[in-house]
């Protein structure tokens, strides 16, 4: 269900709609300061190009529109130019789950998904200069479509192990952006025309995995400071990794829940809360650093691996790891 | 009173702040700050608490301002939730070229979520367009918006000008005559807020005696208001709510037959048991306040380099909350229970107290749990 309606929203940045079309032959100057203010509802363009796109087009609206189209695109190129070196340390981190492996969603609005236990993801740290821009409706919106094209871009590689894949920033700029003409840099430059700031993406990752017969994996993630459960300041990812015989059956969703199925999204969930709360850098180690010797916050402060070989023995599985974790802040600097 | 300016990086916030205190040091009621010293102001420390925000202060024949920017929307909900510069006010910049923008939005909620009731718009850089109809297009939609967030869209002032010409010395007409009108605007149309001694009485009580003779004394600093000798007054807060009559001021060892707002003073209180009286509660104007248990509050919980704690921590947590004199342990709930706060949040949360405390919107108040001070928070709305 999800993945329908955030592909919606994804596409609704790039092909406005419009409420009213307009074809208005000898306007008089009234008219014209009229018309500017629609045009400017309908694109958020900046007063001066809506004035110009009018003047440009007879005051047909229609056509004001698709000259403004295009001029965004030539001022965006310019306008970024003159922006690029600006500091932008503010943003976001979206995140496109197109699956998440064998198990049902933690969030219950998302349990009628059929699964097949393949993961696929996307995750994309996209940065602006103020605070108050990362909070608008057209940034989150481009926040949104860009780890969508993320989680779509085929994987290259196929390991035997999942992992996740740092993306490219200069070839992902050169990706289409949804179904449309525009590349994902052209988006970009359309949204720095209107809004005025830098806008650059930081860092991008992808993840694609298919199951094996004896060994199924679940995504967890966990959202901090947020409006949704795909977007915020920091986004932590886990991949629950679980082994045994005919593993599939016991985790496929069928007519009754899967007690398993149900667990193991509960606690792939909690280890990416666990991630982005207590910052680990490894998964095993010998101090709090690394994630197996934290005190578990939903496990009333036992070791993450002593939880985990409890739950391994609850639920009669040959073994349950951590196969890998992500955690990302907007702003951190990002190691070579 | 303190106002703020809220504008796009580039539509020249900080050069208007910057011709204000030019335009005003001519007439001898500010120090002319440069651009670039606003710009770079360092990082400030408010009860511990780092807040990126620029300070000046400048006054006119009726008023005196203190005047923040800040760049982020985070600095400005820092801002009030800690009360270093509790925004009474607010000026929007926008510039003429490109008219409102979509984090214009984002502006108006902000100054709505920091408490501003009413604010005055600078439409900047009017130089750069010729037709005054396109000007009109502004003033227009900034009106439109200001209606839909719940401002005064028909009579909020707006004024048009130059921030850079009037910094420059250039075409008063656009440049100082209108920073001038601005200015004026500020004095017409914000509202000053109450002063401490306009506010009805409170006294919070930090010690309490029992004076043979005499009775019970309760002693603390006024923190708002006058009370009189003779007066009812009434003791709230901690599971009591009685009324009683203040038959004795005294301070510093002499009698006297009125307090007000800074004053330390012992209020004898007529017919009380000292057990009835406690640290923590307060003695108000009969009726001014109430005690509350459950109450809705915006918080900002202190880093680590703040003193504060370096791990998170999720619904239901337990700390100690300390609001005037009082000293109550209090359970936090989040709206999602699933969530947790970190430390560097702002974060809007529900608040049960063990016992009730006298509070209203605005109270501030810090959490603390051992020595430390975890969080600092101030009351958004009460509940039970």
């Amino acid at each position: 269900m999800s993945f329908f309606c955030y592909h919606r929203a994804a596409r609704s940045a790039f092909t406005p709609c419009f409420r009213r079309l307009y074809s208005t032959p000898g306007l008089g100057k009234k008219t014209n300061i009229q018309l500017i203010a629609e045009l400017r509802k309908l694109t958020d363009a900046p007063l001066t190009k809506a004035r110009l796109a009018l003047q440009e087009s007879n005051g047909n609206l229609e056509s004001a529109r698709k000259w403004l189209e295009a001029e965004l695109l030539a001022s965006g190129a310019a306008k970024a130019a003159k922006v690029e070196g600006r500091a932008a340390n503010q943003g976001v981190v979206s995140l496109t789950v197109v699956d998440g492996g064998y198990g049902h969603e933690f969030d219950p609005k998302h349990h009628q998904k059929e699964r097949d236990g393949r993961i696929r993801v996307g995750l994309v740290e996209i940065n602006c200069e103020s605070d108050f821009v990362a909070r608008t409706d057209q940034f989150s919106q481009l926040a949104t479509a860009l780890s969508y094209v993320v989680a779509q871009i085929p994987s290259l590689s196929h390991s035997e192990d999942p992992s996740f894949e740092p993306l490219d920033v200069s070839e992902l700029l050169q990706a289409q952006y949804g179904d449309g003409p525009l590349t994902v840099k052209s988006a970009i430059q359309n949204i720095i025309a209107t809004i005025g700031e830098n806008i650059s993406i930081r860092r991008a990752m992808a993840m694609s995995w298919a199951p094996q017969s004896d060994r199924a994996v679940r995504l967890g993630w966990y959202t901090h400071n947020s409006n949704s459960p795909f977007q915020g300041q920091i986004i932590g990812l886990s991949l629950l990794d679980m082994r045994t015989q005919s593993i599939g059956k016991l985790l496929e969703p069928r007519v009754e829940d899967s007690p398993l199925s149900d667990t193991a999204g509960q606690l792939s969930h909690a280890l990416a809360q666990q991630v982005v709360g207590f910052n680990p850098v490894s998964i095993m180690g010998s101090d709090e650093t690394s994630l197996y010797e934290q005190s578990f916050m939903a496990g009333q402060g036992t070791l993450v691996k002593d939880y985990l070989a409890n739950w391994r023995e609850e639920n009669k599985l040959q073994s349950v790891d951590v196969a890998g974790f992500i955690r990302w802040k907007v702003s951190e600097s990002v190691p070579e | 009173m303190n106002i703020g300016t809220i504008g796009h990086v580039d539509h020249g916030k900080t050069t208007l702040t910057a011709a204000i205190t030019k335009c005003l040091a001519e007439k001898g009621g500010a120090q002319f700050t440069d651009y670039n010293m606003i710009d770079k102001a360092p990082e400030e420390r408010a009860r511990g608490i780092t807040i990126n925000a620029a300070h000046v202060e400048y006054e006119t024949e009726t008023r005196h301002y203190g005047h923040i920017d800040c760049p982020g929307h985070a600095d400005y909900i820092k801002n009030m939730i800690t009360g270093a510069a509790q925004m009474d006010g607010a000026i929007i910049v926008v510039s003429a070229t490109d008219g409102q923008m979509p984090q214009t939005r984002e502006h108006l909620l902000l100054a709505r979520q920091v408490g501003v009731k009413k604010l005055v718009v600078f439409i900047n850089k009017v130089d750069q367009i010729s037709d005054p109809e396109m000007l009109e297009l502004v003033d227009m939609e900034m009106r439109d918006l200001l209606g839909t967030y719940n401002f005064d869209g028909e009579n909020t002032p707006i004024i048009m000008g130059s921030a850079l010409a009037a910094l420059e010395g250039r075409d008063p007409e656009i440049g100082s005559k209108k920073i001038v009108e601005l200015v004026q605007a500020c004095d017409d149309w914000l509202d000053l807020p109450l002063r401490d001694l306009e506010k009805p009485f409170l006294l919070p009580v930090e010690d309490v005696f029992s004076i043979s003779g005499r009775g019970t004394v309760a002693t603390g600093r006024v923190e708002r208001g006058v009370a009189s000798k003779g007066t009812e007054v009434e003791v709230l807060g901690l599971g009591e709510s009685f009324k009683t009559t203040l038959t004795g001021i005294e301070m510093f060892h002499k009698e006297l037959d009125r307090a007000e707002a800074g004053d330390n003073m012992g209020a004898l209180l007529r017919g009380v048991k000292r057990e009835q009286v406690k640290r923590g509660q307060v003695i108000i104007a009969p009726g001014s306040m109430k005690a509350v248990k459950v109450f809705k509050a915006q918080i900002y919980v202190l880093t680590k380099d703040e003193g504060g704690r370096y791990t998170p921590f999720t619904s239901g947590y337990k700390p100690q909350l300390f609001l005037r004199t009082a000293d109550v342990s209090v359970e936090l709930k989040f709206d999602d229970p699933a969530k947790m706060a970190m430390p560097g949040d702002n974060v809007e949360l529900e608040c049960n107290l063990h016992s009730s405390v006298a509070l209203e919107v605005g109270s501030r108040f810090t959490l603390r749990e051992g020595h430390k001070t975890i969080a600092t928070g101030v009351v958004v709305e009460t509940k039970e």
